[in-house]
């Protein structure tokens, strides 16, 4: 859906704010789009959403390049920025119908549009409120209708929970997920690290301006298990498990701590399920087995800290 | 017809806005004081059986034009200084650029909704300003050009306006800015040309002779008031009183461009509108910075 090839932009002659970056957003995907203050992500909204002009790159959305063609580029894009961006004097309906014509959707369709825009982001019943008198939440809410009002291929909104209480957090993160299941691709860059590892099917991580990881999330999550250690809590027999343990041409190095198993084992998934039946069937109790797993957060940063120290080296 | 979105929503903001209600009613209620005041001022001192004179209703008339231009003066600049700066202020600009709105789109419906404002003033004082009617002398086409000039005026300073709320992020500096320019152009240009008169008188030459300021003159164009003062010595003049007014800085009585001030001026500001409103759209459009 979205390909973006070596893009660079530099501010007042000073470092690259965007060193070179690629980035990929496969059709129909939640794409969480990662990375500390300054590293260049809001740069690359605004380039998408043609608020910026890149200095090189190359920008393809839905297979067309539209690296020199900004009306089409803006007519596929949907943009909820981290702010709402409301006006004073104006109703929901006339808020969406004004949006709606400056997407050059006039007069009843831009009325048929709104409503169904309002219908999507479940905001019916508040077509004649004043949009500066509603709640954040439902402000927000109407801000990604006035996004989805020009039927865009791509949703891209940059930290658009900052400001929410996590009540309202979780509605506008299942209202997300309830569009890509209708068939939206959506791109968003949040710092709420947890929520979009709860979301999104891919994410990207940028730092200085450069894309240093990105892909499926549950690929990338399970590369990263894989080098961490199998914990196994054992009830009896400790000495037996350790010795079984040892004897398993997988496992590198083991740890115990009381009743406490590390073991660094470099087997596929079913070899793991074969090793915790082994230790069953040799009659000891296992009370716990499982990989230690990653979160988001400390991928990110692993990532972000270790591109600082190569800087510092 | 599809109207311009950015026009249509201000519109729509204004017409909920108190603040442009009392702007109306406080201008009609002056004008409509002066009006009543001369009106019946005229008939008491003389008496109903008397002639009427033209003097007194033509005098009324003269200070409601100058009171609608002076109030144009004050209120275009603010409104439409602050149109964009409000937006970025307020951060909705954004939103508007990632729309199909072009800079261009937008500048204008802005142009137009602040020309709106004196638009309805204009016209909700035709039948204060109307009253003239009544002792000849001024006709409805009068009017209706008197309204016009004061649009062309309005299109002037709204560029001007314009193209400060683009160039300054900040409300405030980019409304005290329209105001700077706008005096540049009214006050300054005469400023300049007495100036340049003076300057002439010092170097002397040759004593009988009067000193004459030159192309300097043509300053005066690009002044929107004395455009203005031009047409109002048409209609309630002799319509010499601008060329007066030049003569008083040089012979400039064969002058092709003195004689036909007004058109000329008319025309000379609408294109200086363009260029303030081309160069308010570059600065504007994102991908040309």
């Amino acid at each position: 859906m979205l390909r973006i090839e070596k893009l660079y932009k530099k501010y007042n002659r000073k470092e690259n704010a965007l060193d070179g970056l690629d980035l990929l957003v496969d059709k129909g995907e939640l794409y969480g789009f990662v990375g500390p203050n300054g590293a260049g992500k809001t740069t690359t909204l605004r380039i998408i959403t043609g608020l910026l002009k890149a200095d090189s790159g190359e920008i393809w959305l839905d297979g067309q390049r539209t690296t020199k063609d900004m009306k089409l580029q803006k007519s596929m894009i949907g943009y909820v920025p981290d702010f709402f961006g409301m006006y004073e004097n104006l109703t929901v309906m006339e808020y969406l119908e004004f949006f709606a014509a400056s997407y050059g959707i006039y007069q009843k369709a831009g009325t048929v549009r709104s409503y169904e825009v309002l219908e999507l982001v479940n905001l019916r019943g508040v077509e004649d409120v004043f949009v500066d008198e509603m709640s954040r939440g439902m402000q927000q809410r109407l801000c990604l209708a006035r996004a989805l009002l020009n039927r865009p291929r791509l949703l891209v909104l940059d930290e658009p929970s900052s400001g929410l209480d996590p009540r309202t957090r979780k509605e506008f993160q299942l209202l997300l997920q309830q569009l890509q299941k209708e068939g939206y691709t959506i791109l968003i860059s949040s710092h709420i690290l947890s929520e979009l590892s709860d979301m999104c099917t891919s994410i990207g991580i940028i730092n200085q301006g450069k894309m240093v990881l990105q892909g499926k999330i549950d690929h990338i999550m399970l590369s990263i298990d894989s080098s961490n250690p199998v914990r196994i809590t054992v009830l009896n027999k400790v000495e037996q498990a350790v010795r079984l343990l040892r004897a398993n041409p997988l496992v590198d190095r083991i740890s115990v701590e009381e009743n406490k198993i590390a073991a660094w084992f470099s087997g596929s998934r079913e070899e793991e399920a074969a090793l915790l039946r082994n230790l069953v069937e040799a009659g000891i109790l296992v009370s716990a087995f499982a990989r230690e797993q990653n979160s988001l957060e400390s991928l990110f940063f692993h990532l972000t800290d270790a591109a600082k120290e190569g800087e510092n080296v | 017809m599809n109207w311009n979105p950015v026009f249509e929503k201000e519109i729509k903001k204004n017409t909920r806005s108190v603040r442009i209600s009392w702007i109306v009613f406080g201008c009609n209620l002056l004008l409509g004081a002066i009006a009543l005041i001369c009106f019946f001022g005229e008939s008491s001192i003389r008496g109903y059986m008397t002639p009427a004179s033209y003097t007194m209703p033509m005098r009324c008339y003269m200070i409601m034009a100058y009171l609608l231009f002076f109030l144009m003066l004050l209120t275009i600049p603010l409104v439409a200084g602050a149109s964009i700066s409000l937006e970025r202020e307020k951060r909705t600009l954004d939103l508007l650029l990632t729309t199909h709105l072009n800079p261009w789109k937008i500048i204008i419906g802005k142009l137009e909704a602040s020309l709106s404002i004196i638009f309805v003033i204009a016209f909700s004082a035709m039948p204060a300003l109307s009253l003239i009617t009544v002792f000849g002398g001024v006709g409805l086409l009068d009017l209706l050009v008197l309204v016009a000039i004061l649009l062309v005026s309005g299109v002037f300073v709204g560029s001007i306006g314009i193209f400060c709320s683009v160039m300054f992020k900040r409300t405030t500096v980019a409304a005290l800015m329209s105001y700077l320019l706008v005096v540049i152009f009214v006050v300054g240009t005469i400023a300049v040309v007495a100036m340049g008169y003076y300057l002439q008188f010092l170097r002397g030459g040759d004593f009988w002779a009067a000193p004459d300021t030159g192309p300097w003159i043509y300053l005066f164009l690009l002044n929107p008031f004395l455009t203005f003062f031009g047409l109002l010595s048409h209609q309630l003049g002799s319509g010499r009183e601008l060329m007066m007014l030049c003569g008083l800085f040089g012979g400039y009585e064969r002058d092709w461009l003195v004689q036909h001030m007004v058109p000329m001026s008319v025309a000379i500001q609408l294109l200086l509108s363009v260029l303030f409103l081309v160069a308010a759209g570059r600065k504007l459009n994102p991908l040309k910075k």
